[in-house]
């Protein structure tokens, strides 16, 4: 088994085109739970002192227009961030596909607020992730350590 | 220094190595050696760059020509439009130009520069920029940064008619992470997710139903031990699972499916919650007791 994403299929169908392998969604960590994944992507930000600020809203509303959501699909065989085109044929042409979009469609919002210091608590993750695996130090501790040492910069970087 | 970003993701380095899963299945499909590394072959690489050396150097790279070499109309408030893409591979590359030249053809020859940036330069590149009021007229901004941005003060605010098709129309873990205080500052394009591959025949080897996936962590662990092998001296021979264990990106994945977040108040993280807990220890479990890959 392997932790597959969007490149993961483009590659084996490139590469292994004969090999057959399937997807299950993430199982939930208890039987009855909701499933969940990690969620990667790109969106696009207009820049605030950008003089021609009409047209590249103009140029995004245009992007987002279905007919080219699903061309930009197609081209880069990403999962779509708009429910409005999942859909859409091109990803019902792999069961792989398929997974990954129901997956895409069952993955919830929980309330995690936006941060500006997200990256400092990536970092600390990281960090922890190292520890525990690499290192085997015992996972409590470790928590405890990290989070001790995040907190006062996440709040701060939260401010904004 | 208004604009300093002080940590710089890694997570896109980090997500070229999940390229090595397709390696992984073929691995343990015996067509190449065991699979106890990242195999250094990648099936795919939507991340390589467009040139070596282009790291060092990005060059501007305009996606199509003026109507008339140097006759193209400014766009509205005058100028050409800038626009940074990540480097991604040629099929992105061909979407930005179909779709940047189609817009052009319908608003009288709006012209566009786009320039492809390694994603892990991108931050430094934007600092670098937004220091010098010359960033470009459009972002490309990676999973989480929309905040990050908007917290500096670097994007404007999408109009109120794109801000309700956002609400409307996009999936609601998307729009977790491109709003900023209440409001959208980022237009989602695209997403990636992880699912649970497997090679067919492995499971059926190992006497595992594919039409029964694991109900929860504990019968995926037990699948994966299943699938485990390992010679006379402990060598690893074929995997459980494939992963990158000490990538953050990839750890998510666990944290939601325990039902958790990094953080709920903007006040402090997750870190001790029960979902943080559990998908923290889940790793050691897996790896250091039942032992379904080496690290």
């Amino acid at each position: 088994m392997t932790l597959a994403g969007p490149w993961t299929i483009t590659g084996m169908q490139k590469d292994a085109p004969d090999l057959e392998w399937r997807s299950w969604m993430i199982p939930p960590q208890k039987a009855g739970g909701q499933s969940g994944t990690t969620l990667g992507g790109w969106h696009l930000g207009a820049y605030s002192k950008s003089k021609s600020l009409d047209t590249v809203w103009s140029f995004i509303t245009f992007h987002m227009k279905p007919d080219n959501k699903v061309l930009w699909y197609k081209l880069t065989a990403r999962v779509p961030a708009w429910k409005d085109v999942a859909d859409d044929p091109i990803f019902q042409s792999d069961p792989n596909r398929v997974t990954a979009v129901k997956q895409q469609a069952t993955h919830l919002a929980v309330g995690q607020p936006a941060s500006p210091g997200y990256l400092e608590v990536q970092a600390a993750v990281t960090e922890t992730l190292e520890r525990i695996v690499k290192n085997k130090e015992d996972v409590m501790k470790v928590l405890k350590e990290e989070k001790a040492k995040v907190d006062p910069v996440f709040a701060q970087k939260s401010k904004g | 220094m208004p604009f300093k970003i002080d940590v710089c993701t890694r997570r896109d380095l980090l997500r070229g190595g999940a390229l090595a899963a397709a390696g992984a299945l073929l691995a343990a499909c015996g067509q190449a050696a065991a699979p106890t590394q990242a195999p250094a072959a990648k099936p795919a690489e939507p991340t390589k760059p467009a040139a070596a050396g282009a790291a060092q150097a990005p060059a501007p790279t305009p996606t199509q020509a003026p109507a008339a070499a140097g006759a193209a109309p400014a766009a509205a408030g005058g100028g050409t439009i800038t626009y940074w893409r990540p480097v991604k591979g040629k099929g992105e590359e061909n979407g930005t130009n179909q779709i940047t030249a189609d817009f052009s053809k319908a608003n009288n020859g709006v012209a566009f520069k786009v320039e492809y940036i390694p994603n892990n330069e991108m931050p430094q590149k934007y600092q670098a920029a937004l220091a010098t009021n010359s960033a470009p007229d459009i972002f490309s901004l990676d999973t989480e940064w929309p905040a990050v941005y908007a917290a500096l003060g670097a994007l404007a605010d999408p109009p109120a008619e794109l801000q309700t098709t956002i609400k409307e129309k996009t999936f609601p873990i998307v729009q977790e992470v491109t709003t900023y205080k209440g409001k959208f500052v980022a237009v989602p394009l695209d997403s990636s997710n992880l699912v649970v591959g497997y090679n067919v025949k492995l499971l059926k080897d190992a006497g595992i139903d594919e039409k029964k996936p694991p109900a929860d962590w504990n019968e995926w662990g037990e699948m994966a031990a299943k699938l485990t092998k390992r010679d006379g001296s402990g060598k690893l021979q074929q995997t459980g699972l494939e992963n990158d264990f000490t990538d953050e990106w990839n750890w998510n994945t666990f944290l939601a499916a325990a039902g958790g977040r990094r953080w709920h108040s903007l006040e402090a993280t997750d870190f001790l919650e029960p979902p943080f807990v559990a998908a923290a220890q889940i790793y050691p479990d897996w790896l250091f007791t039942k032992k379904i890959n080496d690290v």
